[in-house]
């Protein structure tokens, strides 16, 4: 198949980007003019009145739109490439968050911080909580499906089967002693949402992301690597032990800190490296920069279209993406379907 | 430059592997023959330390679990029989995986990757996917690759090839075992190649090293090692033994 070059897949996303990110800011329950709605970010940055926008037309954009824009783009960007990395791992184009259960593995930790823990201390507990969820459930399927001649698929989502099943029971026994607020909060969750963007948790997505992004491009050669076999990997001199430990934990924190602050948004780690791979090839070091650029973008836009399907109600973006994506799951499997039988 | 001492592999109590001493020298090509679960390949993976063993293993000297990984990975390099890479890499991506452990620019590193395509005749394929060759053609792809690898050593290279032709035709078979020949005697490569065509390790093979229950049975000469006698106590088939004109020996 004919692939892209870097450079010119970079330009289309990075088009797609900005597309997206007009199209966010002016296209809501209330639609605004783009040039205007430009200019009233301009306005807030720097005192200036040049747009001709109304006060509360200012205030949904600064306050609403701008944020939760902010906020697609750095969760697509996270799962995307969380996603790019255990498939990576597992040699496996099926590993996504989402499927193997780290999602549903945070999104319980997060819950057991907001239902047993006093508000106060939830703003830095559930996204450390998630994590260890993510974690745990991770190296258990992990550990399942590893066996000697590689990764079994039929083990890793069997395993991700069963750590989600788990996961779902003990969300309905921690609904059933949630008190409203708490439940409220979870019932989000579970949907998927990047409604409540908070500078907070803006700013922790956007640190998270920096950082992680930063390890994993540091390490794309040695996941290189890992797809020739872990054998093969150690002859070419690295720690694979290691190397599978570290990446896992910083894969997980990413997730951990995504489900905490949007839910699970299921899907985008799985069809944002595959139509990247597609295009550019599996090569990890323009692999993870891409899957994080489409991500941001394909989730921003399933954002929009959430806002917009049955506008002025709005749609969980998580329902969105699975919509999207569970078909898109079904024909991988078709796909792989000689290796399954 | 590789020595062995004593090295033992014991799983679930039963002895695969005690080999008590053995050595590979540079510029040395050594088959090993056996028969089938004979320990040829936990041999290998005892060597570079995939399998735990105990004793001593030695590379120019130095223990091998103290070489730096880096380090030995451009001195010490494996070709596996079939590898389970599942993804869509074009051939000479997967060549230019054995520039991992390297510390060359990127344009030294096409190059080399080039020139490593055309010696292991798959520069034609290089730009198709990898996914789409044949079993044999796959096999000279890692070939190249573990030569890419090994392109910066300061010291004579060991590669351990396990059966490098079993998936290959007869002009490939020769082709490669003539280029694995080459680099041993022309660039002082040391080789350890599992073989089990036994007229091929005949022909190529400096040396010969016979593995049976995972003890080293004979170890010299092709010559001196494989004789109908042995052939037919080892494999128990008794082979007619034929000369060509210009010397060479071989099994019908």
């Amino acid at each position: 198949m004919q692939r892209v070059s870097y450079p010119a897949a970079l330009w289309c996303c990075g088009l797609l980007a900005i597309t997206a990110i007009i199209f966010s800011i002016t296209n809501g329950a209330m639609s605004l003019a783009a040039g205007d709605s430009l200019l009233a970010i301009w306005d807030a940055l720097w005192g200036t009145q040049f747009s001709g926008l109304a006060d509360y037309q200012q205030l949904i954009i600064v306050e609403l739109r701008l944020p939760r824009t902010l906020l697609a783009l750095l969760i697509g960007a996270m799962l995307a490439q969380c996603g790019a990395v255990m498939q990576g791992l597992f040699r496996n184009p099926l590993a996504d968050p989402g499927i193997i259960g780290a999602s549903s593995g945070a999104a319980l930790g997060a819950a057991i911080a907001i239902i047993l823990l006093p508000l106060a201390m939830q703003g830095l507990a559930t996204p450390i909580a998630a994590f260890i969820g993510a974690l745990a459930t991770t190296m258990l399927v992990f550990s399942l499906a590893q066996s000697d001649n590689g990764t079994s698929v039929i083990m890793l989502l069997l395993a991700g089967v069963a750590v989600t099943a788990f996961s779902g029971a003990m969300m309905g026994f921690l609904n059933v002693i949630a008190d409203d607020q708490a439940l409220r909060d979870i019932t989000l969750w579970q949907m998927g949402a990047v409604s409540r963007a908070s500078t907070a948790s803006l700013v922790m997505c956007a640190t998270v992301l920096c950082l992680v992004a930063a390890y994993f491009q540091h390490h794309s050669q040695s996941l290189n690597a890992l797809l020739l076999g872990e054998a093969e990997a150690r002859h070419l001199g690295i720690d694979v032990e290691r190397l599978k430990i570290k990446l896992i934990i910083a894969a997980t924190i990413a997730i951990g800190v995504a489900v905490s602050v949007s839910g699970i948004i299921g899907f985008v780690g799985l069809v944002v490296p595959h139509l990247v791979r597609m295009t550019v090839g599996p090569d990890h070091r323009t692999l993870l920069p891409l899957a994080a650029l489409l991500g941001a973008v394909l989730l921003l836009f399933a954002d929009v279209g959430a806002r917009l399907i049955m506008a002025p109600a709005e749609l969980p973006v998580g329902l969105l993406t699975a919509v999207v994506g569970a078909p898109f799951f079904t024909l991988l499997l078709i796909k792989q379907r000689k290796s399954f039988l | 430059m590789l020595k062995l001492i004593n090295l033992a592999v014991t799983i679930d109590k039963q002895q695969l592997l005690a080999i008590n001493e053995f050595t590979a020298e540079a510029a040395e090509l050594v088959a090993v023959v056996g028969k089938n679960g004979a320990g040829k390949s936990t041999f290998f993976k005892s060597i570079v330390g995939e399998i735990t063993a105990t004793g001593g293993r030695y590379f120019h000297q130095q223990a091998i679990i103290d070489w730096h990984k880096q380090r030995l990975a451009r001195h010490l390099a494996v070709l596996p029989q079939s590898s389970l890479l599942t993804f869509p890499f074009t051939v000479s991506e997967v060549v230019a995986l054995g520039l991992i452990p390297l510390t060359i620019s990127r344009k030294q590193g096409l190059a080399l990757v080039q020139q490593k395509l055309a010696l292991t005749d798959t520069a034609r394929f290089a730009k198709r996917s990898y996914l789409a060759l044949s079993g044999g053609e796959r096999q000279r792809v890692h070939l190249a690759r573990i030569l890419v690898q090994l392109s910066q050593a300061e010291q004579a290279p060991l590669i351990l090839l396990d059966e490098p032709t079993s998936a290959q035709d007869i002009a490939q078979q020769h082709h490669c075992l003539q280029l694995v020949q080459a680099l041993c005697h022309e660039q002082g490569y040391g080789a350890l190649v599992i073989m089990h065509d036994l007229n091929l390790s005949m022909r190529y093979a400096d040396k010969i090293c016979l593995l049976d229950n995972g003890i080293v049975v004979a170890q010299g000469t092709p010559a001196k090692v494989l004789t109908p006698a042995t052939i037919k106590q080892q494999w128990g088939y008794l082979p007619q033994q034929v000369t060509t004109a210009n010397g060479v020996v071989g099994f019908l």
